[in-house]
This record gives structure tokens, sequence and C-alpha cells, in this order.
């Protein structure tokens, strides 16, 4: 009797506590997302040029766009799509082992942290900067090394083939905040679960595959989901250092659509643009989130 | 066989954190050079033979850095405060207490990341200019007390789940309410990410101009990374002052990184202990 | 214990800080309006910063010290123009004054109406000077609608290393464009100029194109750096009719087959990569890694500057004729309330002689106050500090209209036109293709996008 007194209590009590908990992000999603969201949404069904009205113009947008006739669309897309397929597994994957490496006892632990965290401190126009010279193919120190060890050389930035590995790479060095995640969610692994296995005769392996890999699952988690959208928006290196050459070779899809906003003027089509990508953002999520109810464990988690 | 292992795992990071160094130091390299050294690799310059201190003198003599780094300090700390809590509390909620229309709201505070806001980026403008905000530091820091980012609710959500439930329910049976818990328990226990956050907030606001431009027009309120991009805008590119400028800019984030750092290592360490 | 109180006094200080700096700058706005009773505030838009900002910000305090009623602020946008402009515009926030960049935002917003038609206020003016402008500086929308002025005028021209000339016994360039060199001439002696490792030059026999030290000449791959050479064999940016982009006629393929041979057949160029990676003007030719380059005479500031020895000249020809092309932004009157207002500042800083002084003494601008272009006028802006041809390769052409308008001024579309055209040249200057394969490629898909021109 009183058991179910107090869960009924409870439940309603949970509402209150728990909407007023989330108030303020809920009130910064209704009023400062939302609507700009939704009126994006209907710019994308009309044409509109920014500077004029928008006019009502149907699916035009999104057909002319899906069927090749309007600008780069394609282009972009396969070029991001070929970004992320290389980008999101090599982020994660050089991040969780920095993360893995930085969390044995080592001397100096902390400044290697550090070190390894200050590519993301950089401002971008110094540290672009930096990367041009670097990758130079004429006199960079990239192509010096690779000629010294009699390796053959690159035009980097400035090749079609290579532009895209050339970003990538230095986009693993810009994973500083995933390897802090990584780090964060390594160090919250209590000790005694691994006294626990050391106990029973386990070795590293059984330790990496029993217990960090379950126990970091949330973080990986995270981080897959947050690279993923990260790299299909990718926007800087092409705005910053390429400009999506050569000849489109890193035309990236956000760059393409800001030029549809802000170069041509064409917020209906950049909306659309949006749109569909807002779209192929979504689905793969919910199928990572899906997927996450096999492979990601909660300890305090009674669901996902 | 051991050892080796230890010593081979050492040097693979040492290996990596060199290549990390080099955009750094390249930066304050050529800080201290003539721009007509920096481009010289061949013979490759380690370190300029004279040093040009100047450049800072010239670098800090073509804008209010004083004024920028106020500006930008104002902005940083108010989102600290708004973010840390606004987004610790929303993920609470979206962790620790059952209630109706919990995931549809959590569902959309994450769609809220997969819109570029290219396209969001005029309405936007229209709400915070309808408030009367344009040119005023709150476009830039009221957001952060509402909600502080999907990035952040998302992440601290992650970690709040993490946390055995064990420790909820002792507490309830302890008297304690859901405020309590959150203060007493939830918070210190995820103290690592909380730093995270704080860490990540931090140095986003200090970075960014993208935000600062759009909501910026006079020149007494702009911030550090405005002041960075008001180098290039002249026809020849200054390189040297311009690394000069922000090696200025990007000291003290490196200096509340290493002293920040050895927090991170005891916070997490702390939490490490929980169960 | 101890530690939460200076957390929380920490906490407590940041959220005062926020406060008061957010409130007290919205107060000091205010105030500063208030205080100032009647004073209608003009707010002008451009996107320097440095020497150009401080110029800007100086004759803005002239102004208004000799305009009671009228206080001008400059505003600097940094980087993302367009992006700001365009928000400020879509958030009824538009600023009185723009500069605008003509290929994208300028004429757009003159056909909305939200840049006026300058030429409404300058008949209203009975003072307006009108002898202050010069035809080729108009963006004219159509014949009636002039959408704004040229400020800060430029041109390409040559810039060489007169100690590289001395040291490989060659002649200098010729400082008219009467005189120019035609193509062979200017090759031959890239030739002659373009050193490898071993010393040898580009006409011997055992040269090692693969090891170059010092190049013949580096080009400008942007429309700029070609349509010098489009004008010199009687071509413009699009084909007479205005239905086809002239790069992909005869003279058009012959002229960028010939820039590219300059890299692939004489090897006198570096390739692309190597030129755009190439460090600015100023230090290639202080540290002898260049001995001829096309570029802007805005690099002249720089050069000076920084006391590099050089010298400027004529482009060579490739027809009979030797032209450039000059470049400058536009300032436009916005469609506000304070539109008259604004217009005063727009006057006084078109028609006002010697107002922009200091960067065209600098090197960095030419005028584009027709007065402003006379003989005694131009002599005083010309220091001991600029090379001794800066007269007969960079100030004449603007008055005998060697230096052609700005293709930005009168073509439609250009932004959409040069976004298909420039990704496919990266083939040419990479040496994979042909000129003519790349235009035979991309020549319908930019015709698509030709529009014809404005102000007509």
């Amino acid at each position: 009797m009183t058991m179910k007194v107090m869960t009924v209590k409870r439940a309603g009590e949970g509402n209150i506590i728990g909407w007023a908990f989330a108030m303020p992000a809920l009130l910064g999603l209704f009023v400062f997302n939302l609507g700009p969201m939704l009126l994006s949404g209907y710019y994308s069904l009309c044409d509109y040029s920014i500077l004029g009205t928008p006019k009502w113009a149907g699916l035009k947008n999104y057909i002319n766009l899906l069927n090749g006739s309007m600008g780069n669309f394609w282009i972009a897309a396969k070029v991001t799509a070929l970004y992320a397929v290389m980008a999101v597994p090599a982020n994660l994957a050089f991040a969780f082992m920095i993360a893995l490496l930085l969390n044995r006892d080592m001397k100096g632990r902390a400044v290697f942290r550090s070190i390894f965290y200050l590519p993301c401190i950089l401002p971008a126009v110094a540290s672009s900067f930096v990367w041009i010279l670097l990758m130079n193919p004429d006199f960079g120190l990239f192509n010096t090394l690779l000629e010294w060890l009699h390796l053959p050389t690159s035009y980097f930035f400035w090749g079609k083939d290579s532009v895209l590995p050339s970003i990538v790479f230095m986009g693993i060095w810009g994973t500083g905040s995933t390897q802090v995640i990584f780090l964060a969610g390594l160090q919250d692994i209590p000790r005694v679960y691994y006294e626990a296995l050391q106990i029973d005769g386990g070795n590293a392996w059984h330790k990496f595959l029993n217990i960090t890999l379950p126990m970091i699952s949330p973080t990986l988690f995270f981080n897959l989901v947050m690279g993923m959208i990260g790299a299909l928006q990718v926007f800087g290196q092409a705005y910053i250092i390429t400009e999506g050459g050569p000849n489109n070779a890193s035309l990236f899809y956000v760059y393409e659509l800001w030029r549809q906003a802000f170069k041509y003027m064409d917020m209906g089509v950049a909306s659309a643009m949006a749109w569909l990508l807002f779209f192929v953002v979504l689905l793969l999520t919910l199928l990572v989130f899906k997927t996450s109810k096999k492979w990601v464990y909660y300890e305090g988690g009674d669901e996902r | 066989m051991k050892l080796t292992k230890r010593i081979m795992l050492d040097l693979i990071v040492c290996l990596l954190a060199f290549v990390c160094i080099i955009p750094l130091y390249w930066m304050i390299r050529s800080s201290f050079m003539k721009n007509t050294d920096i481009y010289s690799m061949k013979p490759f310059v380690i370190w300029p033979r004279e040093m040009l201190w100047s450049n800072y003198g010239l670098a800090l003599k073509t804008a209010d850095f004083l004024g920028y780094a106020v500006n930008t300090l104002v902005i940083v700390g108010g989102c600290l405060v708004g973010t840390l809590l606004t987004s610790s509390m929303a993920a609470f909620a979206f962790s620790r207490i059952e209630w109706k229309g919990r995931d549809i709201c959590f569902a959309l505070i994450l769609t809220t990341m997969m819109l570029p806001g290219t396209v969001t980026l005029i309405p936007q403008f229209m709400i915070w200019k309808n408030l009367h905000m344009v040119n005023t530091f709150w476009p830039l820091i009221l957001p952060s007390f509402f909600g502080g980012g999907a990035f952040n609710i998302f992440l601290m959500r992650q970690f709040f789940l993490g946390i055995p439930r064990e420790m909820d329910e002792a507490a309830k049976i302890d008297g304690a309410g859901p405020v309590q818990i959150y203060f007493r328990i939830i918070l210190p226990l995820a103290r690592s990410v909380m730093i995270v956050v704080a860490l990540f907030t931090f140095l986003n606001n200090w970075n960014d101009f993208f935000g600062p431009i759009i909501y910026l027009n006079d020149k007494e309120h702009f911030t550090l990374a405005l002041g960075l991009l008001q180098f290039r805008g002249d026809y020849q590119s200054k390189w040297n002052l311009l690394m000069a400028a922000s090696t200025i800019v990007v000291s003290p984030c490196i200096i509340t990184f290493l002293f920040g750092q050895k927090h991170l290592i005891e916070g997490i360490a702390m939490t490490g202990m929980k169960a | 214990m101890k530690k939460r109180r200076l957390f929380n006094i920490f906490v407590a200080g940041m959220v005062i800080m926020a406060m008061t700096g957010c409130s007290s700058n919205e107060a000091g706005g205010s105030k500063a309006a208030e205080a100032k009773g009647d004073v209608v505030e003009v707010r002008f838009t451009e996107w320097d910063g440095g020497d150009t900002l401080a110029v800007y910000e100086e004759i803005a305090e002239n102004f208004n010290k000799t305009h009671p009623g009228i206080h001008v602020t400059i505003m600097n946008i940094p980087d993302e123009y367009d992006t700001k402009l365009t928000t400020m515009i879509a958030g009824n926030d538009t600023p009185e004054i723009c500069m605008m960049n003509s290929d994208t935002l300028l004429f757009p917003l003159a056909e909305e109406g939200i840049v006026l038609n300058m030429q409404d206020y300058i008949a209203k003016d009975s003072d307006f000077d009108v002898s202050a402008l010069g035809d080729q500086f108009k963006y004219m929308l159509n014949a009636d609608y002039m959408a704004g002025y040229g400020i800060g005028s430029e041109n390409i021209c040559m810039f060489y290393n007169p100690g590289l000339f001395e040291e490989y016994g060659v002649e200098e360039p010729p400082a008219k464009y009467s005189d120019a060199w035609d193509w062979d001439t200017f090759v031959n002696t890239a030739q002659k100029l373009t050193i490898d490792k071993n010393g040898k030059n580009a006409l011997d026999p055992d040269f090692d194109a693969d090891n170059i030290d010092i190049y013949g000449v580096n080009i400008q791959k942007w429309w700029a750096g070609i349509m010098p050479f489009l004008y010199g064999e009687g071509m413009e940016y699009l084909t007479e009719d205005g239905q086809s982009i002239a790069y992909a006629s005869e003279q058009g393929i012959d002229v960028l087959q010939k820039l590219a041979d300059l890299t692939y057949v004489y090897h006198v160029a570096p390739t692309p990569t190597a030129g755009e990676t190439m460090p600015g003007l100023s230090e290639a030719l202080a540290t002898n890694k260049v001995a001829m380059s096309f570029d802007g005479q805005w690099s002249n500031a720089g050069l000076m500057e920084d006391g590099v020895e050089y010298n400027v000249a004529a482009l060579p020809r490739m027809g009979d004729t030797a032209s450039t092309v000059a470049t400058y932004g536009a300032i436009s009157l916005m469609k506000t309330d304070k539109a008259d207002e604004a217009f005063e500042f727009i006057k006084y800083l078109l028609t006002e002689t010697g107002v922009c002084a200091p960067l065209q003494q600098s090197g960095l601008w030419l005028p584009t106050n027709m007065k402003e272009y006379d003989d005694a006028y131009m002599q005083s802006m010309i220091t001991d500090k600029h090379p001794s041809n800066y007269y007969d390769a960079v100030v004449k052409p603007m008055i005998d209209g060697t230096a052609k308008t700005p293709v930005t001024v009168y073509v439609k579309n250009f932004s959409k036109i040069n976004d298909v055209i420039t990704p496919a040249l990266d083939d040419l200057w990479s040496g994979e293709k042909t000129a003519a394969e790349v235009m035979g490629e991309i020549k319908d898909e930019a015709d698509a996008q030709v529009q014809g021109f404005y102000g007509k």
C-alpha cells in the first residue's frame, strides 16, 4: 500500500522535477532554435533570395538539387561522404589511441596531455597558415622529410587526389577534444574492476576487452555520433585553405551550401540543402542509436 | 619484455607529441622573425638568429588588445557560468529523472546540431535584433544560460548515465530530494566531465570569431579573435605580426590549460574512486 | 570548504562582470546617442583592417568635425563580410553606407532597391562636383541606375628585381605600355632569368627543370591576371554578343595556353602549387626567388614599407595592344531613413581632393577621384620611396585608358560563371589538360550562366 502510493507520487513529482531541471535548455530550444529551424524549413520550399521576400515554390529546390541541375550538389555530397568515411574512423581511432597511451602511468603525463591538446587551442588563422607552410609541395617540411627518406612526395592540399587525405591528416591532430572526452571516460572506470580481473588472472587484452571497452562505450558512442555530425558538416578547411579546390576536389557540402546562401544569395536552395543534410544526419544518428542498445553499456542506465 | 614494450609506447607518445608541437613552435618562431625569413626553409632555420621583439610591440600597437581581452573575458566568463549550470541541469533531467516527454525533448535538442547553422543564422539574428540586443554581448552569452548547447548536454548526459543508480537510491532513502541529489551526488561525481565542459566552453568562446562578427558592430566590443582577423584584413600579409598577435592571444589559453590540467587529473582521479 | 568559497566568489564575480559588461555597453550606446541630441549616426562598413581602417577613421573624424549634424562611424568587418552584411540587411539593420563586393552583393541589392541609385542624389545636390567622377569607376545597374562608385583603385602591373636583370645581363622591361614587350621577347627574357640550382638558365640544353632556384616570372591565375592578355588579343570577358565566355574563344584558349606554357613548356614560372604557396611578393623579390611578377599594384605598399629593391614595369602584350586591368571596391548608398546624411559622407569621400592621400602615398591605392589625376597632385603623391617607373607603369594607365574597367563591374552573374571556370582551370594549371580541352568541357556549363551585361 505504502509502496504503491510512493511510486505514484514519485511519477507525478518526476514530471514536474524533470521539466524544471530541463526548463532552461527547453526554453533555449523553443525560443532560439526550433523557430529558426522551422523557418528555414519553410524557406527550403520557397524561391528566396535573402534580399527579397520568399515565394512559395513547393518542392522545386529539392527536385533541382536531386536531379543535378542545381550547382554542384552531387559533387559536394560525394566529396563530403568520402571525407566522412575517412575522417570519422581515423579521428576516433587516433583519439582513442592517444587517450589509451596517456592513460597509462607515465612520466610527464600532464605535460603530454597539454601537448596533444595544443593544436586545438591555436587560432584557426594561425594553425592553418602553419599547415599550409608545412604541406607546401616545394619547400614544406613534410616533402623535405619525405625526400630525405626517399619516399614519394605529395602535392598535399594542391593535388586532386591528395587534398582530402591531407585534410583528414591535418584533422586528426585537431582531435584534442575527443581525446579529452575519451580520457575523462577512461578515468571514470573504477580501478577495482581491473584489480578484480587481475586476481582472476586476466591479461592486458582481457582487461581491455572485458572492462575498458564496455565501460568506455557511452563515451565512444558520444564521440561517434558527434564525429559523424561534425564530419558531415565540415566547413572550415574548405573556407580557409582550399576554397573547394583543386577542381572541386574538396568542395564540402556545407561550403557549397554557404556559397549558395551568402555568395549566390539563394537562401531557398541553401535551406533545401541544409534539410537534405539534416535528414541524412538524422537517419545515421538514429541508426547508431538503434544499434547502440547492442553495444553501449550504461552502468547507471536503465535504457538505450 | 614488459619494459621494452613500455619504452616503445613512450617513444610513440613522444613522436606524436612532437608533431603536435610543430604548429605552436612554428608560430612562436615566426613571431620573432622578419617576414622574409619565415619562408626560408633551406637552410632550415630552427630559431631566428635575432629575436625581433619589436614584432610584439607592433602587433600590440595595431589594435586595442587589452580592451579586446576584457571583452573576451566577459563573454567567456558568462558562458562558463551559464553552460556549467544549465547544461548539467538538463543532463540531469535527461539521465536521472523519469518524466513525460523526456525522450522527445532530448531528441529535439539533439536535432539542433544536425542542421547547418548557415540557414538558421538570419532568423536567429532577427530574434536578437527584436530583443534589441545586437551589438551587445547578450547574443553571445545568453544562449549558454539556456542549455549551453546540445553538445554539452549530450556529453554530460552520457557521463551521468555512467553513475550507478544505487547512489541516488541510497540518498533517497536518506531523505534527499532531487535537488540535493543533483548538487550533492551527481555534480561532485561528475567533476571530470564538468571540467571537460568548462574547458571546451572556455576555448570555444575564446577562439570563436563567427558569433562576434555577426553580433558585434563596434570596435569597442570586439574580442581577441576578431582582433586577430583584423590583421589579415590588409592587403599585404604581415605574417610575422599575425603570428606575434596569435601568440599573445593564445598564451592565456595555454597557461589556463596547463593549470587546469592539474585539476583535470585531480578531478578525474577523485571520481575514479567512486564505486 | 575554503575552496568552495573561492569558487563561489569566482562565480559571483563572473556573473557580475557579465551583467555589468553587457548592460554598460547597452547603456553606453544609448547614452552616447542621447548626449548628441540631433546628431544622426551613420555607419560605414568596410573590410580592411590595419592602415586602411586607420585612414578611414581619420577621414570620418575630419568629416564629423566639419559636419556637426552627422556622426559617421567606421564599422570594420574583418571576415565573412558578405555574410554579416546580408544578415544585417535581412535583419532590418542595414548599415547606411557599405563597401561592396561587386561580384556578389552589389547588383542583386541594387535590383531589390536596397542599394540606392546614387545618381538621384547627385542630381538633387547642386553642390556635388561631378568633375570628380569618372565613368569607368561607376557601377551602373542600367543606363540610369548608379549602384556604386569605385574607391581605392588598383591595377595589375609587372614587378621586377633589377638586381637579377643586372646580374644576368638582361635588359630591363619598359615602363610604358606603349613600349611593352611582345610575348616572345618576354618569354625569352624570362628564360634567361630562370636559373636552376647549377646556375644554368632555361635556354641551356642541360637546364634542370626540376630544381629551379630562381623563377623568371610568377603570374596571377584569377581573372585580373588573365584579362590584360585577353584584351591584348582584342577580346572582352564575354563575347561581343554577350552570350558566351571569351575564355572559350580561339583567342581565349590561346591566352590561357600561353600562360600555362610558361610553366610546362618554358619552365619559367612556378607550378600552380608552388605559385599559390609562394611567399608574398615582397619576400619573393627580396630573396631572389623570382625575377618578374605580375601582381596587383597595391603590393607596392608592402614592398615600400619593407624597403625592397624593386621596380615596376608595363605588362607584356600577347596580341597587338598592351593592356592591363583595374580593380576596386564599390562604395554604395543604402536604403535607410538616413540616406540623405549618409550621402553627405559619400560626397565628402568621393569629391574632396586628398582625403585618401595617406593610402596613395603608401602605394596601396590609386585615386578614383578624377580631380586627383592631375600632374601636380599625382607628383605629390609619389614619394621618393616609390619605384622610379611608378608613374609610367601604374598611374598613367589609369588616365589613358590602358587599365580597363574590372569585369565584375559590368558582367552579370559573374561569380557563378567564375565558379564554373576557376575549378576547371585547375586542370590546366596543373598541366593535366590543355586549354582547349578544359574549355571544351565547361563551355556549355559556363555559357548557361552567362546573362549579358549590366549598365545597358
